[in-house]
């Protein structure tokens, strides 16, 4: 049971002396709000009372006085509820925050095979509303508990001091609201899960209506959407209206159970005050004090659900913040020269394999092109070698040594990714290009961005480099991005690049402009070229065809031409598709 | 997790008029509306009445009177009992008539996007739509059942209540009643702060999962480039602030409740002392005394969670406004006058010298012009980007041509009634379009009238004999888009859709992605069936197709280029004759053009 909490309740440790204040202030607040306050007003109504009864004159200055002390305590109480909530909330967020810190320090460092299981939304949503409901479970909830028991026993203290035999009585409908809470709240609960589940059925059916607008015009069934959606509404007013109903009978019993208390006190305490074993001030404030009786039994069903809510997003927390991080067996630096070799690799994600038994052999400085269908293996194969996702053992190697032997850093810096989708951070293009070396000096990035062809489109807007990508600044093209992640990747002046497939929204002619720029930039490093089109790959020093993860065929553009195999046949689709689109009508 | 709009900082000066329209959608319900105005008029009296009831037993207990105490016990319980009732109806009726109205507002909101042009569809995005019809509308409902109801039984309550005390005691009657505005001053000063640090925390909470959202999906970038640290620290800013703007939150959230309730103890107090003045006087008995005590709860009760309230009506504003802006947008131009509306067409298509566009200035077709004749098949080919499938919305009225007509027999399709002409033409679309539900919703598509053997005809025409062997027949549970039928089993059910409506005129886009090589021929087999005995327009990418057409149309970037058989433009040797070539070559093969 406390295991599960662990996870949250270790940030709270560092706030102790905050939290040991914040609850201290708590139990002053309340006992002067449910003792203090009572007693001096009893007081006050005393003075009064008891003149009356003996027929003197009132003591304006006694009752004045004990007006002004349950005013003072009130505000005292104040005073230390205000200081309770402030430091043991803020304590919760503080402890929040830490908590998300982690969580994302966490989330860099999980290996991709594991993150890849979950859609960005869902780990947003483990970052928000489960860390605010971990929050909520042990700050707020924890706080309204102890709140809500000092509250009750207080009061009940105070009721039984003044009179045990009135303060037993009043229990009784107590009892009643009790039972009518364990007996309403399942009901409501579970009403009010049919109305999200009803309105839940409406937003998934306009959902599917308005994504499908075009066709439900094509066919011209309105009709049957309306009618679907009103009857859906109709569903959804009925389980408004349960709804109601059990919450009225709730609040219902509540009323009819407080009244009864109210009840008891004036009929036993009434007698009890004709009898004059008992005084009328005192009778109010049995009154006054049932407040404090109620509310806490209400508020125990909140808390209840907070914790459970609490409790389910520690679990899902716990799912990822218990994964094991990216191995890193931080092995000697490689000599960087950026010579691959892969031997026999077959590699799975988890099924079946995606790579089956590819071997090849890379010298330092040279360019391999990989061409084949979509799916067949191609991103999977260069996404190996920065280990972004881990190789098995013993089948890929840089300069040598396995790429597991080598520390994440050492790998990482030695290859330089332009990936398939060119993915941007908003901010501005500089920062951008100088993802991988915020040091880089101004020329550098300069040439970046005129070797990858965006220099043009960059004097086009309204800041140059420093102008913001993305939200609040210019939406760039699909080719304007990759033709940046380019220039991010030559930046960073690995020994290795690999372009994934990194100029499919770049024109051709563009295209042809920035293969040449590479030509130069590429001189001496390794690089693998991952491309749909023949024209990006074929002044590779080799050509490798995928399909289904299996090499289908490998040489350079002469030798496949001559082969007469798939290379060559996509070359000379390629080149009636440039003829088509020449046509000029 | 759908984001929840804070609530504007205040009202704003047009806000009124929204306002103005949100009262007016109580105008259908008005009787439902009188009937909670006479529930909350009860319940407010019962309310004022009942701890008269519980003073009066008070002043029986002082004058030893026990007959008289039992009088008014008894008397109090059944006006607590009474309130008890009365305020559940107020449960019922209120939320009852907040349903009513918005069961009301998103029937209308739902017709009316349905009516929208589909330019709006393309600029809107769903999950906003979504969020209108639900969470908006939802706000709206508070409105009507908690928002202004409750301020409107608060003032109920004062008004009843103020009377009572001045007959009571004038002075202590005007000592509660100058608490009042001070007390409403504070909250309402407190509510507008609180609301702007919530924006300010909405506002940091938005950035930092904004930011979460960027950093989680450049996670591979991040670790290329080993910007981890980098990263992190950026996180953090956003985290502290996002921190610290909780903290001005609870601050001031921390003061809110202390500090309205001292000054209600003040009032108390205040009152506590005069009362003692009064009753040295005798003018005021102990019960009188507990009634004003009584009374100050009940006036300050409601000020507590007016700044509740306000927030309610402040969010149901901005969500009416949202809403309305939705309703105010211009629907597709209506219907003429006197619209055609023929029970079948002929199935005579004419294209004349159409110019159109989506977006100024990009014009995606350049003047065609082409007749299809009833009964006809035309197959349309031509690279991507060429317009062929504008040529297919046009003809259904998706979309309007900027210059030219589009005719059907004779008759420029703005001539018919959209509804009319849409429900004579079948589409098959590329990517089919299936709805979650069953099998059989999905062939009927809301037409009642086919009978179940129109449906295994239509089935076994087509080969979609395997949909009756599904589990659960016709009855099967389709998925969200379809998700559990392949794509050729989709295509499949198309063309059973469409058959079994036994249109005039057949649309078709066929579909260019992969389907396994036995549902492909039984696709080839049946499409000439589906085809057979009306006028077809196909966007074709099977050489098959293509063969059997009538003729062939073959655009190029928005033109006209070639129009003939297959022979015919074979022999001719120029697009058409290339796109064939390319079919042949192109490495995922298969004969598509």
């Amino acid at each position: 049971m406390f295991r599960r909490w662990r996870l949250v309740l270790r940030y709270l440790p560092p706030y102790r002396r905050t939290m040991v204040l914040g609850l201290l202030a708590l139990l002053v607040s309340n006992a002067l709000s449910n003792a203090g306050t009572p007693f001096l007003l009893k007081s006050a109504i005393q003075a009064i009372t008891g003149s009356l009864d003996r027929k003197v004159p009132i003591h304006l200055d006694k009752v004045a006085l004990f007006a002004l002390l349950a005013l003072a305590s009130e505000a005292v109480s104040g005073v230390f509820s205000f200081v309770k909530r402030k430091l043991l909330i803020e304590t919760s967020r503080r402890a929040e925050s830490d908590l998300r810190a982690d969580l994302f320090r966490h989330l860099q460092r999980l290996p991709l095979s594991f993150l890849g299981r979950f859609r960005t939304g869902d780990l947003i949503s483990r970052a928000t509303s489960d860390v605010e409901a971990a929050r909520m479970a042990v700050g707020p909830a924890i706080m309204w508990l102890l709140d809500a028991l000092l509250s009750f026993g207080i009061a009940f203290v105070v009721m039984l001091v003044l009179s045990p035999r009135i303060a037993l009585w009043t229990l009784v409908p107590l009892l009643g609201i009790s039972v009518a809470l364990v007996l309403f709240a399942p009901r409501m609960h579970v009403a009010s899960r049919a109305v999200q589940d009803k309105l839940a059925e409406i937003a998934a059916r306009s959902q599917e209506s308005f994504a499908g607008a075009r066709v439900v015009k094509t066919f011209a069934i309105e009709e049957r959407e309306f009618s679907d959606l009103d009857k859906l509404g109709q569903d959804y007013l009925a389980a408004n209206l349960r709804l109601a109903r059990v919450r009225g009978v709730t609040t219902l019993s509540i009323t009819v159970m407080g009244a009864g208390g109210a009840l008891v006190i004036l009929l036993v305490g009434g007698r009890m005050v004709i009898d004059g074993t008992f005084d009328i001030s005192s009778l109010l404030i049995f009154n006054y004090l049932q407040q404090s009786l109620i509310w806490p039994m209400m508020a125990i069903g909140y808390i209840i659900s907070l914790v459970q809510r609490g409790a389910a997003g520690v679990d899902r927390l716990q799912e990822v913040m218990g994964a094991g991080e990216e191995e890193d067996r931080g092995g000697a630096p490689a000599s960087a020269r950026g010579e691959i070799a892969i031997s026999h690799l077959t590699f799975a994600y988890g099924g079946s394999p995606v790579l089956s038994d590819i071997s090849l052999r890379v010298p330092a400085g040279t360019t391999v092109g990989i061409v084949g269908p979509t799916g067949s293996g191609k991103s999977t194969l260069v996404s190996l070698l920065p280990r972004l996702f881990d190789p098995p053992p013993g089948t890929v190697f840089l300069d040598g040594a396995d790429v597991l032997d080598l520390s994440l850093k050492t790998l990482r810096g030695a290859i330089a990714v332009v990936p398939q989708e060119a993915f941007l951070f908003s901010a501005t293009v500089r920062e951008n290009v100088a993802f991988g070396r915020h040091d880089a000096p101004p020329d550098v990035v300069e040439a970046a961005v005129g070797d990858a062809h965006l220099l043009g489109d960059i004097e086009g807007f309204p800041q140059g480099l420093e102008t913001r990508v993305g939200e609040r600044g210019i939406t760039l093209s699909g080719g304007q991005k990759q033709r940046a992640a380019l220039a991010r990747a030559l930046v960073a002046d690995a020994r290795v690049l690999i372009l994934d497939d990194a100029l499919s929204a770049v024109d051709a002619a563009t295209e042809a402009a920035i293969l040449e720029n590479l030509r130069r930039v590429r001189a001496g490093r390794t690089a693998f070229v991952v491309a749909h089109r023949v024209s990006a790959v074929k002044d590779a020093d080799l050509i490798v065809v995928l399909r289904d993860g299996r090499v289908e065929e490998q040489g350079t553009h002469a030798e496949l031409l001559r082969r007469d195999g798939p290379y060559a046949r996509l070359a000379r689709a390629q080149a009636l598709e440039a003829e088509i689109e020449a046509i000029e009508p | 997790m759908r984001d929840v709009e804070p609530p504007p900082e205040d009202l704003q000066r047009g806000d009124w008029r929204t306002v103005l329209r949100l009262l007016r959608l109580i105008v259908p319900h008005r009787r439902l509306f009188y009937g909670s105005i006479g529930v909350l008029v009860l319940l407010a009296g019962v309310k004022v009445g009942a701890p008269g009831a519980f003073a009066r037993a008070v002043d029986a207990m002082s004058h030893r009177d026990a007959g008289a105490l039992v009088g008014w016990v008894a008397t109090f319980g059944l006006l607590m009992g009474l309130y008890a009732l009365v305020d559940f109806l107020r449960i019922q009726i209120t939320i009852l008539t907040g349903q009513r109205v918005i069961a009301d507002v998103r029937t209308r909101l739902f017709r009316h996007i349905h009516k929208l042009p589909v330019r709006f569809f393309d600029k809107t995005p769903v999950g906003t739509l979504v969020t209108r019809v639900t969470n908006d509308v939802e706000a709206l409902a508070e409105v009507f059942s908690s928002g202004i109801v409750a301020i409107f039984h608060d003032v109920l309550v004062l008004i009843v209540l103020v009377p009572v005390l001045f007959w009571l005691n004038t002075t202590m009657a005007l000592v509660a009643l100058a608490a009042l505005p001070t007390v409403v001053g504070i909250s309402l000063w407190f509510g507008k702060r609180m609301r702007l640090a919530y924006r300010e925390t909405r506002a940091r909470l938005s950035s930092l999962n904004g930011f979460q959202q960027e950093a989680f999906t450049g996670i591979p970038v991040t670790r290329l480039f080993r910007r981890e640290a980098m990263m992190e620290e950026r996180f953090d800013r956003r985290n502290i602030a996002f921190r610290d703007a909780n903290f001005k939150a609870i601050l001031n959230f921390s003061l809110f409740w202390p500090i309205v309730d001292s000054a209600a103890t003040c009032a108390l107090a205040a009152v506590l002392v005069l009362a003692a003045n009064e009753a040295g006087h005798l003018r005021l008995s102990v019960g009188e005394l507990t009634y004003f005590w009584i009374s100050l709860q009940i006036f300050f009760g409601p000020i507590r969670e007016m700044s509740d309230r306000f927030n309610v009506l402040l969010a149901a504003v901005a969500a009416g406004e949202r809403v309305f802006s939705i309703l105010d947008q211009a629907p597709e131009t209506a219907d003429a006058p006197g619209a055609l509306a023929p029970a079948r067409l002929e199935g005579d298509v004419e294209f004349r010298d159409v110019h159109f566009s989506y977006i100024e200035g990009e014009q995606v077709l350049r003047g065609i012009s082409f007749r299809v004749r009833k009964g006809e098949t035309v197959a349309i080919v031509g690279p991507t980007g060429a317009g062929k499938t504008s040529i297919l919305a046009l003809l259904s009225r998706l979309w309007d041509p900027q210059q030219g007509s589009v005719l059907v027999d004779g008759r420029d399709v703005k001539d018919y009634a959209r509804h009319a002409l849409r429900s004579r033409i079948a589409v098959v679309m590329q990517d089919v379009f299936l709805f979650a539900g069953t099998v059989e919703d999905n062939l009927r598509l809301g037409n009642a009238r086919l009978t179940k053997e129109d449906l295994d005809r239509a089935c076994a025409t087509v080969h979609a004999e395997f949909l009756g062997r599904l589990d659960g027949g016709y009855g099967a549970d389709i998925r969200e888009r379809g998700g559990n039928l392949s794509v050729g089993q989709k295509q499949l059910l198309a063309f059973a859709r469409a058959l079994a409506s036994d249109p005039d005129i057949l649309v078709l886009d066929e579909a260019t992605s992969s389907i396994d090589t036995e549902t492909e021929s039984l696709i080839q087999d049946a499409l000439p069936k589906l085809l057979k005995g009306r006028t077809a327009i196909v966007v074709a990418h099977r050489l098959s197709t293509v063969r059997e057409a009538n003729r062939i149309l073959c655009l190029h970037h928005g033109r006209l280029l070639e129009e003939g058989t297959h022979e015919e433009l074979l022999k001719k040797g120029g697009l058409y004759a290339r796109l064939c070539q390319l079919s042949y070559a192109s490495l995922n093969g298969g004969g598509r053009i």
